[in-house]
């Protein structure tokens, strides 16, 4: 089954994702990054780039470099917008006969359709080579407030890098659809994607299955970038402020301080304060001159608070206004909020996002690749009406061994696919002892007795030898119909037992519920008294090691003896009350209390090694 | 009766032991992806501490420079030996080279003897680990003296 791949094609950078098995990835390039720069250029040797590549020599061949076709596909020449962004795009444009514009990259002259077709294309190769197989059908996503033409343009963009277009997807659209929200009904949903250097707002209604936008807004010149070039501006200020030098000049430090001004950006958004330090930016005549500033988070949402203010008011405006500007709603109308785009990281949006409108607003999500996962997923849907082919059961329920003090130990989790098997080896918990028991169980609680019992047999003929040393192997193996067949064997005389039980998926579904509730119900106090089991059975294996370590060296001195054999007692005593912390107190004094064996020992003959701990 | 039964055990057979085999083979390319994505998790933790110490390295340079101290240049080659175990290696051009966007940024350009367009100088070196790169080597690019002249 050929997987779709889930586009965001942005202004900036684009992301990639499939479903496999079920569940949403977002694909790494040739490079091994997870966006890829929407760039393309024709460098100087006359080769043509794309994504990093092209971005790596943008600063000595500007006029080349074609980045941001995305606020020029689909437009006319003569549109306000394409007249306003040609004054700050670095390369050529020019009309066609159509109308249209047509950007001139090296000696030719390209749709922006074409320049988007070749992101694309690196994506679906990168996406073919990462996954090891074709991929010939795609989702792309585009801004809400697209208007056709620049919708066609986006799917021819798609067609000619060799797709085929299965769906323009809305970008708020895929972002609601990344958290699942298409499942709800009659809820009004605000997406605020603050971008790197576009701002988007729309408000969506969701209902029967269908996503409708109500109204966009934004600004599409407002971004991330902004934050960054106030920041790197405020910075390069003090600095000549304090030093009396002017870094502007020194294209090194600024690469350097604008790589530092980012990071801190992004630790303010965990932390309160960050310090920028860059050892040796310059020089002067009284030798090297290092840049070291600390930097608040509340100097940053000092600098960039208009910003925000500014995209706060836009979201009320779409929000509140009448239509067509608007959606015509009350804030409090909005039933989920979604933040989409890196710079939503910023605490100081997601408060001021909340305090807009009164409820936490959605952010699981990696903000940057939501809207890849989102189309990944609407991609999903589309390949889904191919049935799949095989369809596997799983165990509903945990299935266990009982072991020492009547712990239930998992063999099987639950929710695995079955068939399968699983073997494990166990041993005695007493010296000598003739036969172990297999005692099997089914269900979530930790405590055997807790548990239903699905069978119970004997393996015997154990030969005698100290507890922990036989080796009982026990498989637990579920055939393709459910039915368990536990086998236990004694791997020294190759005795074997086994039982099969029929009815391990025979619960009903109200039942397999009511179990895992109780499981829930239970789980401190289940908790709690496995802890004691716990401190109990390494409490008796010290005792047992205690015993074994007097019998087998009367030579300790007396006082070292009586000391052990004192602990030893206490332990003991405790053992028969429920107090987990005691008992481990008073394992923890007869440790102690048995390395001075251990150390006499060592001392009397360095020669001489003890071997054998005893296993429960 | 018999035979139509037959047939349709022989189907059935087919049909099964095709799922069987697809049920094999997705185990074992699963588990071949996931030895996959294991390594490059892996790799992609180191990459990352790599790229946390890129920084760290530019400074310890320059001040290794600076420095009298023989100890402190002994640590800092210590430093790049141990980068170098874990398979760190330095991009870092020469003068002449030709430009090479996979592996250099080019952050500016100044008048050079290099022939036009090639590395002139590098103003801070790359580094990659496993053909991955961590960094492009950020250099300046050659702009040559006869052709600063024709675009004044």
């Amino acid at each position: 089954m050929a997987k779709i791949l889930g586009i965001d094609l942005g202004t900036t950078n684009s992301a990639m994702a499939v479903v496999e098995g079920g569940e949403p990835r977002v694909l790494e390039n040739a490079e091994g990054n997870r966006t890829t720069p929407s760039v393309v250029a024709m460098s100087r040797s006359k080769e043509r780039l794309v994504g990093q590549t092209a971005k790596r020599q943008a600063v000595v061949n500007p006029e080349n470099t074609i980045g941001a076709v995305k606020r020029l596909i689909g437009r006319k020449f003569d549109d306000r917008e394409v007249q306003e962004d040609k004054k700050s795009l670095p390369y050529e444009l020019r009309k066609t006969n159509e109308g249209g514009v047509e950007i001139r990259m090296g000696e030719t002259w390209h749709k922006p359709e074409e320049i988007s077709a070749m992101v694309l294309q690196k994506m679906k190769l990168d996406a073919e080579a990462k996954l090891g197989e074709r991929i010939e059908e795609a989702v792309i996503t585009v801004p809400a407030y697209f208007d056709d033409s620049e919708r066609q343009a986006t799917k021819q963009a798609g067609e000619i890098a060799g797709f085929k277009v299965r769906r323009i997807l809305n970008e708020p659209t895929a972002a609601a659809l990344a958290y699942g929200l298409n499942k709800k009904n009659n809820e009004q949903i605000v997406v605020y994607d603050f971008g790197g250097g576009t701002f988007d707002v729309s408000v969506l209604e969701v209902g029967d299955n269908t996503v409708e936008v109500k109204a966009t807004g934004g600004d599409p010149h407002l971004g991330g970038e902004d934050f960054d070039n106030i920041l790197m501006g405020f910075l390069l200020g003090e600095y000549k402020k304090r030093e009396g030098i002017d870094l502007k000049k020194d294209s090194l430090a600024v690469q350097r301080l604008k790589e530092a001004a980012e990071n801190a950006k992004k630790e303010l958004s965990t932390t309160q304060e960050t310090e920028i330090n860059l050892p040796y930016i310059t020089s002067d005549a009284a030798g090297p001159k290092h840049f070291l500033m600390k930097l608040t988070r509340a100097k940053l949402e000092e600098l960039v608070g208009d910003f925000i203010a500014r995209s706060i008011k836009l979201v009320e405006e779409t929000v509140t206004s009448a239509a067509p500007r608007g959606a015509g709603m009350k804030l409090a109308d909005i039933d989920e909020v979604i933040l989409v785009g890196g710079q939503t990281r910023m605490p100081m949006i997601q408060e001021q996002v909340k305090h807009l409108f009164g409820k936490e607003p959605h952010q699981g999500i990696n903000p940057d690749e939501v809207v890849a996962v989102g189309a990944a997923i609407q991609a999903g849907i589309l390949q889904g009406d191919v049935k799949d082919i095989l369809l596997l059961d799983v165990t509903p329920l945990s299935l266990a061994i009982e072991t020492l003090g009547g712990v239930a130990t998992p063999m099987i989790q639950k929710n695995t696919t079955i068939p399968t098997a699983k073997t494990q080896v166990f041993s005695t918990a007493q010296d000598n002892q003739p036969s172990v028991e297999i005692h099997v169980l089914q269900g979530e609680r930790p405590m055997a007795a807790d548990n239903k019992t699905l069978a119970r047999f004997i393996l015997d003929g154990v030969p005698p030898s100290p507890r922990g040393i036989p080796q009982i192997e026990v498989t637990f193996d579920i055939d393709a119909n459910g039915i368990l067949n536990v086998t236990a064997l004694d791997k020294a005389t190759k005795k074997s037992q086994s039982v099969r039980v029929e009815a391990t998926t025979s619960l009903g579904k109200d039942e397999i519920e009511r179990l895992k509730q109780e499981a829930a119900a239970h789980e401190t106090e289940d908790r709690k008294k496995k802890e004691t089991i716990d401190a109990k059975n390494r409490a008796e294996a010290l005792v047992y090691a205690a015993e074994k370590a007097l019998r087998e060296n009367p030579n300790v001195k007396e006082n070292v003896k009586r000391d052990v054999e004192e602990k030893a007692a206490k332990v003991k005593e405790l053992l028969g009350g429920e107090d987990a912390a005691l008992i481990a107190a008073a394992a923890d004094e007869l440790s102690r209390s048995l390395q001075k064996i251990g150390e006499e020992m060592y001392n009397k003959k360095e020669d001489k090694s003890e071997g054998d701990h005893a296993t429960p | 009766m018999d035979k139509e039964k037959l047939k349709k055990c022989e189907e059935e057979r087919e049909e099964y032991l095709n799922g069987w085999k697809r049920a094999r083979a997705d185990l074992i390319n699963y588990k071949r992806d996931e030895s996959e994505r294991l390594k490059e998790m892996e790799g992609r933790g180191a990459d990352r501490v790599v790229r946390e110490l890129i920084t760290v390295m530019d400074g310890f340079e320059e001040g290794v420079r600076e420095t009298k101290d023989e100890g402190m240049r002994i640590v800092y080659g210590e430093l790049v030996r141990a980068l170098g175990r874990c398979g760190v290696k330095e991009i870092c051009p020469g003068e002449g080279d030709r430009f090479n966007p996979k592996e250099h940024e080019a952050t500016g350009e100044t008048e050079s003897d290099a022939p036009e367009g090639t590395v002139a100088r590098v103003e801070r070196k790359g580094y990659e680990r496993e053909g991955a790169v961590l960094r492009a080597a950020q250099v300046i690019l050659s702009k040559s003296r006869k052709s600063q002249k024709n675009n004044q």
